[in-house]
């Protein structure tokens, strides 16, 4: 039976057109029992494609369409031997040249072995030399490579209905007969239909970089390059022979990319001990120092319950791995914690891989590890981001330089990308698509229809149009590149060589051809390396305390149970904490009230898409609260969700309830918890409901019962936490909590270094204010390259900030001002430039930031001396002026300079700091206080009493700078607006029908907000009744009164009115609690 | 081979063309050399055209099949 063997798919990025997944449905549609895939220069898609083609029951070939010197040559593996030397050459390849790889004969020659030779289609370099009529360079190319492929070379005969192809590939025939060499039929097959061929041809365009509209030779003349029958391609190459080639090669190529077991990497064992026999040892040494006596006894038993399943799946030698690498981290000094399911196992906990004891958070090992898991078992490590790369380095040179490379990503087409490149492909000007672009969310690109208004906007409704929208939901799921995964490094036992082929990112980071699922289905092991910015700032913090308080902190041995973190958390002033500084966390942690540890993993847990869209916080929040009654659905399931008050929050309770109520096997319930947390495809959701009420009833629960709860239990929708993972980043959470509350200089100033939030500096400057710690602006001789701690005379730590905070301060200049004052301070702007060679960019960004003050007394003075100096005295970096060289500044060079204003000062904050010396709104504060505009803390002192009937709070007016815009898909539609003064700030919450009225407004950087105030506890809130322009107080143009009059028009523009834009019955619509995460 | 791009009337007997009527001449099939198909303007909706390049007793023909009919693309001299 022919065979397609020279098939490429979308993994050929930009030169294929269809998924593997579809090639194969279609293969086996025509009655076909076997396929290739032949990529080009890799073997992305080889993996999925094996799954697709056993789905169907064909047999797979796994090959690639090798590119030899610029010309096409396609390779198939016979056996695994076949596969390596592929990789190897596909390596080689990459390394050639890495924007177009590309290999050559003699690199061919060396990895020949096993591998079955096609001469390749039209862009193969026999087809070229025959076209152009070359015979005897011809001829030399096919002897070349019959002598590196003597038994397994093929002359490749392809028709794809192109002008020419039957004069060539008669040539072809006929040279192969003098040759001695088999010929085999193909149709060098580029998509899998000829509806694909659009797709396959825009993809061809966005590779050649032309509008569709412009010829090119290596666009397709013709939709023909589709999986064709047989009898179609028969009728175009009358060669019987070439058929039959085709069975006799597929019966040669077997090669297994996905075998049924696991092969970790090898761990350091001592001589003479088994991997079984040290694993079990290092954990029960450990266990009495982790646990009291008291506690041992469960402890032991639940140890020796784990190392039975980890022995069972041959997994011993990957923990001892992991716990090679978090110990080697720790005795560098660098933090790092295990999260994700790996907390659920007091193995892991044991190690040190994972900090939370499962014993006492009642984590279930189950949801990490059990003997019917398939793959490999997640274990993820977050480490200080600033050190991760240490880390690498050394796993790298411990394990293997040949055994490492980090995962891949396979980036596929999304809603932006894809309207970009098929409107640049359609032949719109940049502009227009730029505005495409900008009209849309980040969403896949099958959603595009959901955007048509707004997209018509910008080019009105046309057939073009039409088309466009058509051609970016054909575009949806299309890889488009490679790229790499956060932190997965993958730890092979043998040379990464013998599963893929090696290539190198941008950066220069060493990838494999596979992203994290290809990864897990090959058996191979991959360990998340992650940085966490988190660990950076908890490590930095700790140092600071260290040398500016001299007390040593060991975060990791705090106990979890300090009433002021708590009194912090339950006060709402989470700001720079980790995981819950966001406004809807801010909400969340005023309704619920943490007042224990467990409480914390509950509110991580709580606040994520699953529990939000599935409506779980209110019923959990009110339970907890003793609001309403804890009711179970079945007595069964109070063992079950009794600590969450009869409310699903966790995964582990999932698989819990389809084992122990559903009485599934864990196996099974893993099933069942993945496909409602991930896939949720309807048709096996409903074979599930079949299994999950079947098992229940069969355990004695009435019918009726088992469909409620796995109605509930479906709900589950989208990400949850796992309690383990919960349990990991609150222990962050408390860590971060425990530092603000005792070490808030040393915290802010490790925070503001390293960044983890999302505020911005202004607003972590006003936190840090309102904690009674001033942030210094840099100096010179000062400042060094981290922010940092100074003392006070009156024995406060204030923040000191860095050269680097002033935009235009590299790192590198830093460090170069730091080395020459180690030589002595500089004692003046002529000493600074003599000693330092400095753009005159620079010197302006440091006089205007104030760090020259101390040499000129003033930024203004400072600013007018390097100008003087920049302009007399021209040094480059390698003529550095000499102190003679340097004029020195006299008097008159000087004229008397007027202090700078305090707008003046704040301006020039903002330019070179993006944060001021004081919040802008302070010098606003006179004007809005004749507008009777209040503070922002201020609305923390009223607690509105409300109207039992419509539950309305009183209208404030409020004005700020807005400092965070989110528009959440959980949140049905409404924008959360954060604004911020002097004083404080607070969350203004936006009604879908007020967008469309306000939605430039909405844009503006600082805002005048009037709306009824909402309060929970410590939390206070808007929702939005009207808004205006904080700049109409000062702006003086048309609609809006000027600073310098007219302030009763001011007044009046906003004194309470009738409601512009909404009624009263719209805006009392159930606003949702929280925001996104 | 000199460009015409003119309508002509094809007769075909088993999907191949037999006789080719154009300028009021016919013209009798002896041999199709070869055929192929463009079809590249997907964005313009321009329909499929089936090439043949045919000897006639008369001249080489290359004709082409599109939206139902019949067209002489170009003839050799």
């Amino acid at each position: 039976m022919f065979t397609h063997l020279h098939v490429r798919s979308w993994f050929s990025f930009l030169a294929g057109g269809s998924s593997p997944h579809v090639l194969a449905q279609r293969a086996r549609s025509l009655g076909m029992n076997a396929l290739a895939l032949t990529d080009v220069n890799g073997l992305y898609g080889v993996v999925g494609f094996q799954k697709a083609c056993r789905a169907e029951g064909i047999h797979s070939i796994i090959g690639a369409d090798v590119v030899v010197a610029g010309q096409s040559l396609v390779l198939l593996a016979k056996t695994h031997l076949g596969y390596q030397n592929l990789c190897l050459l596909l390596t080689g390849a990459h390394l050639n040249n890495r924007n177009e790889p590309s290999s050559d004969i003699d690199e061919i020659a060396k990895h020949c072995n096993d591998l079955i030779c096609l001469t390749g289609g039209r862009e193969g370099f026999l087809w070229q030399l025959t076209s152009q009529k070359k015979t005897l360079q011809a001829t030399a190319w096919l002897q070349t490579l019959s002598e590196i492929f003597p038994d397994d070379l093929y002359v490749e005969l392809t028709h794809s209905l192109s002008p020419g192809d039957k004069g060539v590939i008669h040539k072809l025939a006929q040279m192969a007969q003098i040759n001695n060499l088999p010929v085999v039929a193909s149709n060098d097959v580029r998509y899998a239909t000829q509806e694909d061929y659009r797709r396959y041809d825009l993809l061809s365009c966005i590779r050649l970089g032309i509008p569709v509209t412009q010829p090119h030779e290596l666009r397709p003349s013709n939709a023909e390059a589709y999986l064709k029958t047989e009898d179609d391609l028969r009728k175009l190459i009358p060669w019987d022979d070439a058929f039959g080639n085709t069975e006799l090669i597929a019966n040669q190529c077997h090669v297994n990319l996905v075998p049924e077991h696991i092969i970790p990497p090898s761990a350091s064992i001592p001589k003479g001990e088994t991997s079984t026999h040290y694993l079990g040892s290092l954990c029960r040494t450990a266990l009495p120092q982790k646990y009291l006596l008291e506690e041992q006894s469960e402890a032991k038993v639940q140890l020796e319950k784990e190392l039975a399943v980890i022995s069972d799946l041959q997994l011993e030698e990957f923990f001892l791995v992991v716990h090679e690498v978090t110990e080697k981290a720790r005795h560098w000094g660098i933090r790092c914690a295990g999260r994700g399911s790996a907390a659920n196992s007091i193995v892991a906990y044991l190690l040190g891989i994972t900090a939370v004891d499962p014993i006492r958070y009642n984590l279930l090992f189950e949801r990490f590890l059990h003997r019917g898991r398939k793959g490999t078992p997640d274990i993820d490590i977050d480490f200080d981001s600033d050190r991760r790369n240490e880390i690498i380095a050394w796993m790298e040179e411990h394990f293997g330089i040949e055994q490492t490379a980090m995962t891949a990503t396979i980036i596929t087409y999304r809603l932006r990308m894809a309207l970009r490149e098929v409107a640049k492909a359609l032949g719109w000007p940049m502009p227009i698509v730029d505005d495409l672009s900008k009209k849309v969310p980040s969403s896949n690109a099958r959603d595009v229809r959901k955007h048509r208004e707004q997209l018509a906007t910008v080019v009105g409704e046309s057939p073009l149009f039409e088309l466009l929208l058509d051609m970016v939901e054909h575009l949806d799921g299309c890889p488009r590149h490679i790229g790499q995964h956060s932190g997965g490094m993958i730890l092979s036992r043998k040379k990464l060589s013998h599963f893929t082929p090696i290539q190198f990112s941008a950066n220069n980071v060493k990838l494999v051809q596979f992203d994290k699922d290809d990864i897990e289905a090959m058996g191979l092991v991959k360990l998340d390396v992650l940085g966490l910015r988190m660990l950076a700032c908890l490590s930095e913090a700790v140092e600071l305390v260290s040398g500016h308080e001299g007390k040593e902190i060991d975060l990791d041995r705090l106990p979890l149970d300090d009433p002021k973190v708590f009194e912090l958390i339950r006060s709402g002033k989470t700001l720079a904490l980790f995981q819950i500084e966001s406004m809807g966390q801010m909400h969340l942690i005023a309704k619920n009230q943490p007042e224990t540890f467990d409480d914390l993993i509950a509110e991580i847990a709580l606040f994520r898409p699953g529990p939000l869209q599935g409506g779980m916080v209110h019923p959990f929040v009110k339970r907890r609260r003793g609001e309403e009654p804890v009711v179970y659905d079945h007595p069964e399931l109070e063992t079950l969700l009794e600590d969450t008050y009869g409310v699903i929050l966790f995964q582990e309770q999932i698989l819990e309830i389809a084992h122990q109520f559903a009485g599934m096997s864990l196996e099974e319930a893993d099933d069942f918890r993945t496909l409602i947390s991930k896939h949720r495809d309807p048709v096996k959701m409903q074979e599930m409901r079949v299994k999950f009420v079947d098992g229940a009833i069969a355990r004695g629960v009435p019918c009726k019962t088992a469909n409620t709860v796995f109605d509930k239990a479906s709900h589950f929708v989208g990400y949850g936490f796992c309690r383990s993972h919960a349990a990991a980043f609150a222990k962050t959470v408390y860590q971060s909590a425990w530092m603000k509350c005792y070490h808030p200089a040393a915290y802010m100033a490790a925070f503001m270094q390293h960044r983890p939030g999302f505020y911005n500096q202004m607003t972590l400057e006003e936190e840090s204010r309102r904690l009674g710690i001033n942030v210094l602006y840099p100096t010179i001789n000062k400042s060094g390259t981290r922010f940092d701690l100074e003392r006070q005379v009156c024995g406060k730590l204030f923040i000191r900030k860095p050269l680097t905070a002033i935009k235009g301060i590299s790192e590198e200049i830093a460090q170069q001002i730091v080395w020459h004052r180690l030589h002595g301070p500089f004692k003046s702007t002529e000493d600074l430039i003599s000693r330092v060679w400095l753009p005159r960019d620079v010197l302006d960004a440091l006089a205007k930031a104030g760090t020259l003050d101390s040499l000129a007394n003033n930024s203004r003075k400072a600013l007018w001396e390097t100008g003087v100096l920049a302009q007399r005295c021209k040094p480059t970096p390698h003529d550095v002026a000499s102190l003679i060289d340097v004029p020195t500044l006299s008097e008159k060079d000087i004229p008397q300079l007027p202090a700078l204003t305090q707008a003046e000062q704040l301006s020039w904050d903002y330019k070179t700091q993006s944060a001021g010396r004081m919040h802008p709104i302070t010098l606003a504060r006179r004007h809005l206080n004749d507008l009777d505009i209040q503070p922002i803390n201020s609305i923390y002192r009223i607690i509105p009493v409300l109207d039992s009937e419509n539950s309305r709070g009183p209208l404030v007016t409020l004005a700020g700078i807005v400092i965070v815009r989110q528009k959440p898909g959980t949140a049905k539609g409404f924008i959360f607006l954060s604004i911020e003064d002097e004083s404080g700030f607070v969350q203004c919450i936006v009604h879908p029908t007020l967008q469309k009225h306000y939605y430039n407004l909405l844009s503006q950087p600082s805002l005048i907000v009037r709306g009824e105030l909402q309060a929970t506890g410590n939390w206070r809130a808007l929702l939005l009744k009207e808004a205006w322009p904080l700049e109409g107080i000062f702006g003086g143009y048309a609609g809006f009164a000027s600073a310098n009059g007219n302030q009763t028009r001011i007044k009046t523009e906003l004194k309470p009115s009738e409601p512009r834009i909404m009624h009263d019955k719209e805006t009392s619509a159930e606003t949702p609690m929280t925001e996104a995460v | 081979m000199k460009a015409y791009y003119e309508p002509i009337v094809t007769e075909i007997k088993e999907a191949k063309p037999t006789r080719i009527y154009w300028r009021h001449n016919t013209y009798y099939v002896q041999d199709i050399i070869e055929c192929w198909v463009i079809q590249n303007r997907w964005w313009s909706r321009e329909e499929r055209r089936d090439y043949m390049l045919v000897e006639t007793d008369g001249a080489t023909m290359e004709i082409y099949h599109s939206n139902g009919g019949w067209t002489i693309a170009r003839l050799a001299d």
